[in-house]
């Protein structure tokens, strides 16, 4: 961890966003390279258990339907098998890259804004990145970031405006845009359930935290939501 | 455990654990981190504000300032030209780059190098971080090809090829060890420097791809025993007639072309030739378009016109060629020693001074010594039959080749008989031979492009011809060019070092460079010395006798009809004489095959007979490159390498440009890529661990000599003066022995400007820069200055540029002289000729998939046929057809182009397998069968040199049926 830790939380909407927060994070870890440790802890459920608790603290409607897919890594390595052929390498390119600027067409001017959203909220990419800045897990891990901050100044009896206002943007601008075109590639590519099970539990989440930031912040200035300019 | 997978494994805890911590939220940053400001949690009283944030323009309203503005370049991009970015960088990230275009002009009243650089470099930043990148170690976990991959750490992926290499080369010697870099995927710098001194420390199989790619001139090779002839480009600017012949420098000399176009504005004509109307043609002031194949005729027939208008220039004929050389009528061979006197040399040739009338041998031939062409008070006769006497009392008549050839030209290669062959008219042709003749300075440039065809060696002795002829080979603005590199001495110091070659050779090789007696003679010496030593082979042997081409390649009817006997008689001759090697050694097979950079699937012919024969022979097929292609998909382990911009390199030098182009590290590895330098130096240090864990010592090389598995990395290291981990040491330390650049370091101020000026290069024997012409600053650069100004001896047999080939072989085949053979019909008996060429839009395959590159052109792989061959197959532009033949066949997309000759088709160059149905790419009807006249030796100058002067690859000109099988994109009919 980076030495940043919430205690009990005694403000209703610090939870929320801690809990928002905790979301976000397990859905990174998701997405990252699954190890045999991740794997166990999916096969026997503590994944699973773990997504859909805090799914259901973020909002009841989130945590309904089955979760049994999320609780299927597959025999010994498949889970991380089917990762890299998903998501690593493929002939020209893996069928489902996880990099938002693969399918919108302006991949310099998506990673750039990213880069911009991170500094500007005082992160930046590792000094030898492991991810290009508009990965999927690069992006969940800044929206885990803003919404922890914004328990945190809930708690504090801060203004959370601008850590929301940042969530809102950020996610409308940049994984809800893909997210969509991702379970459809992972459908085309007969992936197995645990990631289509994944991408379309993460693609109900952002939608639902996006609407509630919406609903709490006001709507995006005209053309938030629209993606770059290409390149 | 990493530092990453702790915290990793610490916020999953946290994550799965959370109600038992206590804490309800926690950061866990892996892909990011803290700019400097805080992380942890910390009161509100000790925070600072959130940062200001209306809406999403708050963050484009910050100044983007760049971390850095760094000079570097793409230095393994298999890429002819060499030029110096700019490269823009924040955040690790290269973001996009401009042209470091900061070149002065060689000689005032010549335009400069400004700017250089192409548009595939200006988006290798977009390339680096395409999807097809790759950022892990992978292993293969299903069966090959089937796409089933897991990530391995370096750990695994290094030990498991030191296995694997250690169980080959203890049961069958290091030969069974493949190591194919593709030729021109190297860089001049420390990562082509580790993987080339690891496989010359196990001195196992080592690819020779020169030819293999199609890249060898062995035209110029018969000719002058070199294949190196150009200078800087600049040099085009001074000529006063330009051909462009089997050529398309507007695609494929992107920085250079400029030069030619400039030429034109102080007077000099540009002559394209080529079927096709290609994007050079469109500049030109005359097109000639003759039949696919049949440049030879053309070019004969030019040869044809200057002598029968007695348009040559005779001094430089008597002092640089064989033409007054005696030839004699019985048998059409050289008058020797030998035939004279018993007992006499047999490589001691013959002129009749006319100042004497009497015979005189040559000076400057192999038998005379070889070192001084200058003729002296000699006036060799250039006509006129004369008797000898010979040995055993009979006489014979002689002629000066030139009589020979004149007969030879007048008989089967006039205008007329030459628009019969070409389509193209006599009187276009009478007209360009006499403006080739009259120009004051006059070049063909034909690189390697031309080496692509089954008798480009024929097309490029008459091509030869003609600048002989009129006196323009080794002349400012003149010549045959083709090809040179710059010396970079560091980078053969480190190649050198770890050398096969026994000391002793070693040792007279320094000697005599030290004392001058390196002549051009001694040089082929060592390069011949090296051949049975080392275990280069050259890849079309490589592949007919362990990949299963031996079939392809003994089918009679794909051959030359003269050709009286099959390959693989020649082969065996061959490889009985000493004279090609193959390796692994017969009887044994292939068992770990390691490219870098390469695509051999892509590239090689016949891909798919590769793929049924030699796959299966291997035990380990290991991809080291950035971005996965064909043949790494069917790999089965791929070492991912650091980008170009990720490196400390050097980019490879073509004689084109006088600077050495450096390629800087100016962001680390993405994820856990590595620069080759430190891939092979820790497979080095692996080796030599598990060979000593192992308790293995000494095994069999390639070439029956022994090496010692457990001293590989103390090798490798230089005794410890090298590491793995310091490639910027090892560049630095290259770059301070390069004499060429002045021996600058990385810390000189000049070397900041991330190019360096070539301030000496000597024009003696090299076996990169073998141009012959002493470069001096302020001065445009021209090939082979030094024998026809300095009157050195060429190394061939005559000591000059060379026509006639008395070889038996070539007597058996009949091409002692040049002469035009129509191309065989290598795949069938089918009416249109398969043709290719680079495109302009990718380099090789590495920009073949590239989205930017993609949207310039048809973005899928297209075929280009003729508006008449079209129509009459019923075929529309946009249906996908069907090219194919009795080898193989492929489906692509119809370009209906005007631009194409009837009876021709082309398909630009290295569209990858995977981007065609079925994988089966644009190489499956090419078995691009190859002149077994290449495998030929003992003789002057034809014999094979360990990296060059060996059967090409020749993809061009198959011949194929097209048909329309449907619409683009499903509809089938």
């Amino acid at each position: 961890m980076n030495g940043a830790v919430l205690g009990a939380l005694s403000n209703p909407d610090a939870r929320l966003a801690a809990a928002r927060s905790r979301a976000y994070a397990v859905f990174a870890e998701l997405f990252d390279y699954p190890d045999q440790e991740l794997c166990r802890s999916i096969r026997d459920g503590a994944i699973a258990l773990a997504l859909r608790e805090v799914l259901a603290e973020v909002h009841p409607a989130l945590a309904e339907g089955d979760f049994t897919g999320l609780a299927e890594p597959g025999p010994d390595d498949e889970l991380a098998v089917e990762y890299t052929r998903l998501f690593d390498v493929g002939a020209g390119a893996p069928p489902c890259p996880l990099y938002e600027g693969v399918y919108g067409g302006a991949r310099m001017k998506t990673m750039e804004e990213c880069v911009r959203f991170y500094h500007h909220f005082g992160l930046a990419l590792p000094e030898a990145p492991r991810e290009l800045p508009d990965h999927l897990v690069t992006e969940l891990e800044f929206l885990h970031y803003l919404a922890f901050r914004e328990a945190e100044a809930l708690e504090g009896g801060e203004d959370p405006g601008a850590w929301r206002r940042a969530a809102r943007d950020f996610a409308l601008r940049h994984p809800a845009r893909f997210l969509g075109k991702l379970e459809a590639r992972l459908a085309r590519a007969g992936a197995m359930p645990f990631f289509r099970a994944l991408a379309g539990r993460l693609a109900g989440f952002v939608a639902h935290d996006a609407a509630r930031l919406v609903a709490l912040e006001g709507p995006p200035p005209a053309g938030a939501a629209a993606a770059p300019k290409p390149d | 455990m990493s530092e990453a997978g702790d915290s990793r494994l610490s916020r999953r805890a946290f994550l799965i654990g959370a109600g038992a911590s206590g804490a309800v939220a926690a950061l866990g940053l892996l892909h990011l981190r803290s700019r400097g400001e805080r992380l942890a949690h910390a009161p509100a009283a000790e925070r600072a504000a959130a940062p200001r944030y209306r809406d999403f323009g708050d963050v484009w309203r910050e100044q983007w300032r760049w971390d850095a503005v760094a000079h570097t370049s793409h230095a393994r991009a298999n890429c002819i030209s060499a030029c110096s970015w700019n490269a823009f960088v924040k955040a690790g990230i290269v973001w996009r780059e401009e042209q470091n275009a900061i070149y002065a002009a060689s000689e005032p009243g010549v335009p400069d190098f400004n700017p250089r650089g192409c548009q595939k470099g200006a988006c290798y930043s977009h390339l680096m971080y395409e999807p097809s990148r790759v950022l892990h170690p992978l292993r293969r976990v299903g069966p090959r090809g089937s796409g089933r991959w897991k990530r391995v750490s370096w750990d695994e992926a290094l030990t498991e090829i030191a296995d694997r290499i250690i169980d080959a080369s203890m049961a069958s010697g290091t030969g069974a060890v493949v190591y194919d870099h593709g030729t021109t995927n190297i860089d001049f710098g420390p990562d082509t420097a580790s993987e080339m001194r690891l496989f010359a420390i196990l001195n196992s199989t080592q690819i020779d791809s020169w030819a293999g790619v199609g890249d060898m001139p062995m035209g110029a090779v018969q000719t002058w025993g070199l294949y190196n002839s150009e200078g800087t480009s600049d040099d085009w600017f001074k000529s006063d007639y330009i051909v462009v012949w089997a050529g398309n420098p507007a695609y494929t000399r992107i920085p250079e072309v400029h030069f030619m176009h400039e030429a034109r504005y102080r007077g000099a004509r540009l002559v394209v030739i080529a079927p096709d109307y290609n994007a050079s043609a469109v500049h030109a002031d005359t097109w000639l378009n003759p039949r696919v194949g049949t440049d030879a005729a053309l070019g004969l027939a030019m040869a044809q016109v200057i002598l029968a208008e007695d348009l040559a220039r005779d001094e430089y004929l008597r002092e640089q060629t064989d033409l007054p050389i005696l030839v004699r009528e019985d048998d059409g061979r050289y008058l020797r020693e030998a035939d004279l006197r018993a007992g006499g040399r047999d490589d001691l040739l013959w002129f009749w001074d006319e100042v004497r009338d009497a015979l005189a041998p040559v000076p400057g031939c192999q038998g005379e010594g070889g070192r001084s062409l200058a003729l002296g008070a000699l006036r060799p006769a250039l006509g006129g039959r004369r008797e000898v006497t010979l040995a055993d009392g009979s006489r014979a008549a002689v002629r000066p080749l030139l009589d020979v050839l004149r007969a030879h030209l007048d008989a089967a290669c006039t205008p007329e008989q030459a628009a019969a062959i070409t389509g193209v008219g006599a009187g276009t042709i009478r007209r360009i031979a006499r403006e080739l003749a009259a120009a004051p300075s006059a070049m063909i440039v034909s690189s390697w492009g031309a080496c692509k065809h089954y008798h480009s060696d024929l097309n490029q002795r008459a091509a030869i011809l003609l600048m002989a002829l009129t006196g323009n080979q080794g002349r400012s603005g003149g010549g045959m060019r083709i090809a040179s590199w710059w010396p970079v001495q560091g980078f053969d110091e480190m190649l050198r070092d770890v050398s096969p070659i026994p000391l002793g050779l070693k040792a007279k090789a320094v000697w005599q460079g030290v004392t001058g007696q390196l002549g051009w003679r001694e040089f082929e010496g060592l390069m011949q010395a090296m051949v049975p030593r080392r275990g280069n082979t050259p890849l079309m042997p490589f592949l007919y006798e362990h990949a299963g081409y031996r079939e392809v390649w003994d089918r009679r009817e794909w051959h030359d009809p003269a050709v009286p006997r099959s390959t693989a008689d020649y082969l065996e001759e061959s490889v009985a004489k000493g004279w090609i090697p193959i390796r692994p050694r017969r009887g044994v097979d292939p068992k770990v095959f390691l490219f870098t950079g390469a695509n051999p699937l892509r590239r090689w012919p016949s891909p798919q007979t590769a793929l049924a024969h030699l796959w299966p022979k291997l035990d380990l097929v290991v991809d080291v490159n950035f971005k996965v292609g064909t043949s790494g998909m069917r790999a089965d382990l791929i070492l991912p390498t650091a980008g170009y911009y990720e490196r400390d390199s050097l980019k490879y030098s073509q004689a084109y440009l006088p600077y050495l182009v450096l390629c800087e590290r100016v962001i680390p590895p993405l994820g856990e890529a590595k620069p080759e330098w430190e891939i092979f130096g820790l497979l080095a240090r692996r080796i030599q661990d598990q060979a000593t864990k192992r308790g293995v010592g000494e095994v069999e090389d390639a070439v029956g000599g022994r090496v010692d598995l457990r001293t590989v990395y103390e090798r490798w290291s230089g005794g410890g003066r090298f590491h793995e981990s310091d490639p910027r040491g090892a560049l630095d330390h290259m770059l301070r022995r390069t004499t060429t650049t002045g021996s600058k370091g990385l810390d000189d101020p000049e070397t900041r400007g991330g190019m360096l000026p070539v301030v000496e290069a000597g024009g003696g024997p090299d076996a990169l820069y073998a141009v012959a012409s002493d470069f001096s600053p302020g001065r445009t650069l021209y090939p082979h200055a030094r024998f026809v100004e300095g009157k050195e001896a060429w190394p061939t047999l005559s000591g000059r540029q060379q026509f006639l080939i008395d070889h038996p072989w070539y007597e058996e085949i009949g091409e002692t002289l040049p002469v035009f053979k129509e191309a065989p019909k290598a795949g069938g008996d089918y009416p249109i000729r398969l043709t290719g060429g680079h495109t302009r839009w990718s380099i090789h395959a590495a920009w073949r998939d590239s989205s930017l590159m993609l949207r310039l052109q048809r973005g899928e792989p297209a075929v280009f046929v003729a508006a008449r061959d079209a129509a009459r197959r019923g075929i529309g532009d946009g249906d996908r057809v069907r090219v194919r033949n009795d080898h193989g066949a492929f489906e692509a997309v119809a370009k209906v182009a005007a631009s194409v000759q009837p009876g021709q088709a082309v398909i630009y160059h290295a569209w990858e397998p995977y981007q065609f149905q079925g994988w089966r790419g644009q190489q499956e009807p090419v078995p691009a069968p190859w002149k077994a006249l290449h495998l030929a030796g003992g003789y002057g100058q034809v014999h094979y040199r360990g990296i060059y002067g060996a059967p090409g690859h020749h993809p061009r000109a198959q011949c194929v049926e097209i048909e329309r099988v449907g619409r683009p994109h499903g509809e089938v009919t």
